[in-house]
């Protein structure tokens, strides 16, 4: 079996910043549930 | 001065009928702001809290409210999100540069939990806006 070591990885407050404003913008715009798929997408995108 | 008065408010009184003008002729063209609107039309129906069904009737008939009016209006032109300028985007990585040199960046495990306590808030709202 691999031993695949998990990326750590930090981001900025510009960063979490922007990813409120992303997230803002799909619930005003969207709906909860367009937020809900961009999480899971982004979540599994970061821990690739 | 009455005369003044008498003037500014026919000027008043144009202003008014133009503005009526117009909501009429956008009511009146409102299927063809519609077809051309590059944003889709089942967002904007939902946007308009109007049923699919009344929202095609009013459509035909041409008898949308002035409050549906505006909504629709609202959100026929997708909002214009400004990019940062070449100078801010680098503003912005000199500043995270020095924010990790001083033990300040967010750590992803925390980045990710802040966002899923978030992602509840919001559903709290939404839940409580029912």
């Amino acid at each position: 079996m691999k031993n695949i070591k998990k990326m750590r990885y930090e981001i900025s407050e510009k960063a979490e910043q922007d990813l409120i404003n992303i997230e803002n913008y799909l619930v005003e715009e969207w709906n909860i549930d367009v937020l809900e798929d961009f999480f899971e997408k982004f979540q599994k995108a970061i821990n690739l | 001065m009455i005369i003044f008065v008498s003037i500014f408010d026919t000027k008043k009184h144009k202003i008014m009928i133009a503005e009526i003008q117009k909501f009429i002729e956008i009511q009146n063209n409102i299927d063809q702001i519609l077809k051309n609107s590059p944003v889709k039309l089942s967002f904007i129906i939902e946007k308009s809290g109007i049923k699919k069904p009344t929202f095609f009737k009013k459509l035909k008939e041409k008898r949308f409210t002035p409050q549906e009016l505006l909504i629709i209006a609202e959100h026929v032109e997708p909002k214009t999100w400004r990019n940062e300028t070449k100078e801010e985007i680098l503003e912005s990585l000199k500043k995270t540069e020095e924010d990790f040199k001083n033990g300040k960046g967010i750590p992803g495990e925390v980045v990710m939990e802040n966002m899923r306590k978030r992602i509840e808030k919001y559903k709290e709202n939404a839940l409580r806006n029912i």
